[in-house]
């Protein structure tokens, strides 16, 4: 919807995922949305390059989140937020609603 | 004389935690219902949840004694019923919210004349607003939204709580979402 102020729709769907979900993985985004990982994996590095973003190993994987000293922190998630809560409510069901706290193993869903 | 309860396939969340409430005090015991249950009852099912979770003080022993008599059995650590979806557990206690431990629950309802202590809304809605500040849960962030709109929360007490959790930043995404 604003990909003509992020550059494209890759980098606007990375960087609201990674808001809403407080972090992301190439692998999870690419999933997420269809995308292809090569395709993921620029747009990750490219912010990242840019100080938009930073990322660290878990394991075998590496997780990207903003900046947390990005001057415009603040400013960045707060517009990320405010689209986040302006998408239609089905983008919003497909999207950005995966669980995220965790369930006992074993548990009957 | 007290009406024995029966279980089936038609009895609600509520129903079936007064039924249990009931049973446990015949056994002088006392829990807590805690969790998405709690958020099903404030949210008129638009959040569902088939697990009623309690917190107890009294040793596992005695709650499977009692959950015995009402025909629940046992599987992994969840109690279920030949005849009811929901399933029971019991999770480790004490109540608390975030690092709010031990907490009083300060919810209740009566079903059955049976008065079933809970968490009250304003408690569900730091409850669930935990696991959105911990893990970035959205589901949980929806559901603190539809409890604060359906029932009278005390959001000052929730801005202290969350100032003392340290997460001030993400609580402004929920009093964001209250604002629309």
């Amino acid at each position: 919807m604003y990909e003509a102020l992020f550059g494209s729709k890759t980098v606007e769907k990375c960087l609201l995922y990674i808001v809403n979900y407080g972090e992301g993985h190439i692998n999870g985004i690419a999933k997420t949305f269809g995308l292809s990982a090569g395709n993921v994996q620029r747009q990750l590095e490219k912010l990242e390059a840019g100080g938009i973003l930073v990322s660290q190993f878990s394991g075998n994987t590496k997780n990207f989140r903003i900046n947390p000293r990005l001057a415009i922190k603040t400013e960045l998630t707060g517009l990320l937020e405010r689209m986040l809560m302006l998408l239609p409510q089905e983008q919003t069901e497909r999207y950005f609603r995966q669980r995220r706290r965790p369930r006992r193993t074993g548990k009957r869903i | 004389m007290k009406r024995k309860r029966t279980i089936s396939p038609e009895t609600t969340r509520e129903q079936l935690a007064a039924i249990i409430v009931d049973k446990l005090r015949e056994h002088q015991i006392e829990a807590v219902l805690v969790g998405g249950a709690v958020v099903s009852i404030y949210t008129n099912n638009k959040y569902e949840s088939y697990d009623l979770d309690f917190i107890s003080p009294a040793s596992h022993d005695r709650l499977a004694a009692a959950m015995a008599e009402l025909d629940f059995r046992l599987h992994g650590k969840d109690f279920v019923h030949p005849h009811t979806a929901f399933t029971v557990e019991f999770p480790s206690g004490p109540l608390g919210i975030g690092d709010d431990v031990p907490i009083a629950a300060e919810g209740s309802m009566i079903v059955y004349g049976v008065r079933i202590v809970m968490l009250s809304p304003t408690q569900s809605v730091m409850d669930r607003l935990v696991s959105f500040f911990v893990f970035s849960d959205r589901q949980c962030l929806d559901q603190a939204v539809w409890i604060a709109q359906k029932h009278p929360v005390d959001l000052e007490r929730v801005k202290e709580w969350a100032k003392r959790e340290r997460h001030e930043e993400k609580l402004n995404v929920f009093l964001n979402r209250l604002r629309i």
